[in-house]
């Protein structure tokens, strides 16, 4: 075994050991609930100028974003282990992160309109670079979940694998998109000082980490589910590996 | 509290108990699965 295939076995071993660990259950729970406190009891609601509640559906609006993008990157590894070593834990990663970035994706173009209808009086921009290109990532990662679907156990799951590499150009894209192009209405707010958004940056980074326990917890739930599958098929035809 | 904000922050937790819910539903059934066939 080369030293490469020994850190790939030690990091899957890490893996499945933090999605397993009970302490993603409760951190999930514990950061969750304080993330809420801070943005209902501590955080303003006057952003951009504008006072209004809504403007606090930018926390979780950001911090799924951001774990959007972790869960993306992640599939996208997850794919390219796949394809260069063939372990059957690097695709079911791959797939569970793929199918958890989806859900986060959606609720982040979903908070994003509602949030967007208040700083910019419009629920939708085709005319604004980060949204349109969001837009594309969504439904890449939707065209990778029903390729994912459509294949055969160790048949044809090479082409979610490639599929899932290519996809993911369209990520980082999106993300630099704001710095790439200019933007009309969603511009970059991070480490821009010309945009003043007035977002609490403590809970910011408690929403961020709430949102990255919950995805750690529900890709751990999705790889269980997995093996669960692959023990059946295995039950079913003992030959099968 | 502002409709917007009651129904983006609803959404976002119907969304995830939902999926944690289907998840669950889906694994007990696989459970019950694997115990009949090892049966």
């Amino acid at each position: 075994m080369t030293g490469f295939t020994n850190v790939l076995s030690r990091l899957m071993r890490l893996l499945r050991w933090v999605v397993e660990s009970r302490g993603v259950k409760w951190g999930t729970l514990v950061t969750g609930v304080v993330s809420l406190a801070l943005v209902f009891g501590v955080a303003s609601d006057t952003m951009y100028g504008i006072e209004h509640g809504a403007n606090l559906l930018a926390y979780w609006h950001i911090a799924l974003a951001w774990v959007a993008a972790v869960a993306l990157g992640t599939t996208f590894i997850g794919s390219a282990l796949y394809l260069r070593y063939r372990g059957r834990f690097w695709n079911r990663l791959a797939h569970s992160a793929g199918e958890v970035g989806f859900l986060f994706a959606t609720l982040t173009l979903i908070l994003g309109s509602m949030w967007g209808k208040v700083i910019w009086n419009s629920w939708w921009e085709w005319t604004d670079v980060r949204l349109v290109t969001f837009l594309v990532v969504w439904f890449i990662y939707a065209g990778y979940l029903v390729v994912y679907s459509a294949t055969e156990r160790d048949s044809d799951e090479l082409y979610a694998a490639v599929y899932g590499v290519i996809g993911f150009v369209t990520v980082p894209i999106s993300y630099l998109s704001t710095r790439l192009w200019t933007p009309t209405f969603h511009e970059t707010t991070v480490g821009n000082p010309q945009v003043s958004a007035n977002i609490d940056p403590l809970t910011l980074v408690v929403s961020l980490v709430a949102a990255t326990f919950l995805y750690l917890y529900l890709v751990g739930l999705r790889i269980n589910m997995h093996e669960l599958e692959d023990k059946i098929l295995r039950l079913h035809s003992p030959r099968r590996s | 509290m502002e409709p917007l904000l009651l129904a983006g922050y609803t959404t976002v937790f119907v969304a995830l108990f939902g999926y944690v819910a289907y998840l669950q539903r889906r694994m007990s059934r696989l459970e019950r699965h694997v115990t009949d066939l090892r049966d």
